[in-house]
């Protein structure tokens, strides 16, 4: 096991490296650059100084080669935690993105669980019971989650959450506890608005895992060991729970791999329409703005975020699977 | 204590698909005889498995017992009718496993793949029995070396894929002795091991047996295997008993055409250079087109225009034995006699 995970840990560290190159050269693929956009809004009397211009030329190596722009840009990172500088927010990136990142993880995590705890039993029951009515219902309602643009879900339940439940929409926050400090009022006021996020995030999601859990189950209700299982004299609630959900599982929770970063990058409309402090809408405007520091420390954060998901998805399919953890 | 372990009489089992009804058993007899070996064979298709599964009830869907019993006599006198239990009641489930157990044709797919076998064994003991994990594990281990599995102790934390085919085969009967049942019923269980391995697989059952009285019902197409190891035999065709017969009758006489038609098609080594195999004429009826008259009127090289086609056969007495067949039945015996238009 432990040997397992370190060779994950090797491979994974060597993907970084290959990442955060790729994830340069993205950054200076655009035409132009920072120290032109600078001297650009400079014209335009915005408040960077000379001097200014001069640090930051010094500091990132803009006047340098490549190779050595990217040693900068990575060696800030890995030793000082200096992701760079915002040109559109005039902040350090480092700033920004922890801002954000609090929130986004609460928020992505919350919708994980929505949609694990939810799909988990709706997707058992439908197999077990294939083909009765609860199965075509709830497959019916799946399918209505997967096709409903999450956009639109969001402005629906904000309707509902406003003119029903009178609750301000919008925000993870309502207005007077935006600024306010934790209290149990303010935890209380966070989780009130969570829910509407969390569905929205989470609706599509929750259907296509409920899929998947079907499908799963469905391919392994059918094996032998469950005959077997049977003919052992187990209940049938026990062997079901015991051997094919156990096996169905491997695929279920090989998926949190990639919903850590998909919760991230994929929820920008919803995040634009909702107003929720994430770093999706961030994302989107430091690409548009050609933000380059901040649009590369995005790419980098998501890439971390992918790997981290897959080395966890790998560790849990491990723990599951003894085919996988003695390979 | 009686004698007799299972009695199954005109059992049927069907399952009813949007094609129609399929008659996997039709009216099967057969009786089990405590402390022996009761092999059932029959080609494909003649409702071996499906028997067995009816037995423990274990039937997929849409399949399910429509008539017959199933009298199973406990070592206290008791008997209960197995056939008239419900699937999923408790009673049902306190006979699997603990007085009828299963060995499975493939023990790699039959076994759990994330469970080490030892847990898949006591858990055996577990469910039906009143003991703690320590001792369960105890006895697994006891169970292993019993099955001749080496270094029992440390494989009972292995997993099924890390064991070769003849030792999972060993671990499964293992799993089938845990709770000292009364009766094993073995599908194949031979079919996926190559012959070495086969051999001694079935030489420790048949140990096992001896040493712990129980019976087997060990369901093969391998004639082979059953003059091996059979006490009895039971022939199947198309979900029937043709005939009952213990093993030294079946060989030396064989009363039903059907059974004469098997023997025939086993290589001997007493052939004569050039001679060559007979066999079977044609292929086991599609289940939903079964002939009118006997099941195997369409194969048989011994039937009679008008009588076989016409009705159906009972399953007749013997002396010891029993057949479906009108050449056995003292009514049409001397028609058939007679009657030498056999159906080309």
């Amino acid at each position: 096991m432990i040997h397992f995970i370190a060779k994950r840990l090797v491979a994974m560290v060597v993907m970084m490296f290959l990442i955060s190159v790729a994830a340069f050269v993205i950054i200076q693929l655009p035409p132009g650059d920072f120290l032109t956009t600078l001297v650009a809004s400079m014209q335009q009397g915005s408040d960077v100084s000379q001097e200014q211009i001069a640090f930051l030329t010094r500091r990132f190596g803009l006047d340098q080669p490549l190779y050595i722009q990217y040693w900068r840009w990575i060696s800030g990172i890995l030793l000082e935690g200096d992701f760079g500088y915002s040109f559109q927010w005039k902040r350090p990136v480092a700033e920004l993105i922890w801002d954000q990142l609090g929130f986004t993880m609460l928020l992505s995590l919350a919708t994980l669980l929505f949609a694990w705890a939810i799909s988990f039993p709706i997707g058992v029951y439908s197999a077990v019971k294939q083909y009765s009515i609860g199965d075509y219902i709830v497959t019916f309602i799946g399918f209505i989650g997967l096709a409903i643009p999450n956009f639109l879900l969001a402005l629906v339940l904000m309707y509902i959450g406003f003119r029903y439940f009178g609750q301000s929409v919008g925000g993870l926050f309502s207005p007077e506890y935006r600024t306010a400090p934790w209290s149990w009022a303010k935890v209380w006021d966070l989780i009130s608005h969570l829910w509407i996020p969390m569905i929205v995030i989470g609706a599509a999601r929750t259907a296509e895992l409920i899929r998947i859990m079907r499908a799963n189950l469905l391919d392994e209700l059918n094996k032998p060991y469950v005959t077997t299982a049977r003919a052992k004299g187990l209940s049938e609630v026990r062997l079901i729970l015991k051997y094919p959900i156990r096996i169905a599982l491997n695929p279920f929770v090989s998926t949190v791999g990639w919903v850590l970063p998909s919760l991230v990058s994929g929820a920008v409309i919803v995040s634009v329409v909702l107003n929720l402090p994430t770093v999706g809408p961030l994302l989107l405007t430091s690409l548009q703005s050609q933000d380059m520091y901040l649009a590369g420390g995005f790419i980098l954060l998501l890439s971390v975020l992918t790997l981290v998901g897959t080395i966890v998805s790998d560790i849990l399919l491990a723990i599951l699977d003894p085919r996988i953890r003695l390979e | 204590m009686s004698d007799i372990l299972l009695e199954i009489r005109n059992l049927s089992t069907y399952f009813e698909t949007r094609s129609g009804v399929v008659k996997a058993v039709d009216g099967l007899d057969l009786t089990l005889r405590r402390n022996h070996t009761m092999c059932v064979v029959g080609e494909s298709g003649s409702g071996k498995s499906m028997t067995a599964s009816s037995i423990l009830q274990i039937l997929k869907r849409p399949g399910r017992i429509v008539s017959g019993e199933m009298i199973y006599h406990f070592r206290d006198g008791r008997t209960v009718d197995i056939a008239r239990l419900d699937p999923n009641s408790k009673q049902m489930r306190a006979i699997r496993g603990k007085y009828i157990s299963m060995i499975f044709q493939e023990p790699m797919t039959s076994m759990s793949p994330v469970h080490t076998i030892g847990s898949q064994i006591s858990e055996m003991m577990l469910v039906h029995e009143d003991v703690s994990k320590a001792e369960a594990k105890a006895r697994t281990i006891e169970l292993l070396t019993r099955v001749r599995i080496p270094d029992a102790a440390a494989r009972f934390s292995s997993y099924p894929f890390q064991l070769s085919g003849g030792m999972r085969q060993r671990a499964m009967i293992a799993m089938a002795l845990a709770c000292r049942p009364d009766l094993v019923i073995a599908d194949e269980p031979t079919t996926a091991l190559d012959v070495t391995t086969q051999a001694n697989v079935l030489n420790l059952m048949r140990e096992i047996q001896r040493e712990s009285g129980i019976s087997i019902m060990l369901i093969t197409h391998d004639l082979g295997v059953v003059a091996e190891v059979a006490d009895d035999v039971t022939v199947m065709y198309l979900g029937r008993t043709m005939e009952q017969a213990n093993v030294f009758d079946l060989f030396n006489a064989p009363k039903h055409p059907y059974t004469r038609a098997l023997l025939g098609s086993v290589p001997r080594l007493d052939l004569q250079r050039g001679e060559r195999l007979t066999q079977i004429r044609g292929m086991v009826p599609n289940p939903f087109a079964r002939p009118t008259g006997c099941p195997f009127v369409t194969r048989c090289p011994e039937r009679r225009f008008g009588l076989c086609d016409r009705q159906e056969p009972d399953l007749y007495r013997l002396d010891g034995s029993t057949s479906r067949c009108f050449q056995h039945d003292p009514v049409h015996a001397a028609a058939w006699a007679q009657n030498d238009e056999v159906l080309a």
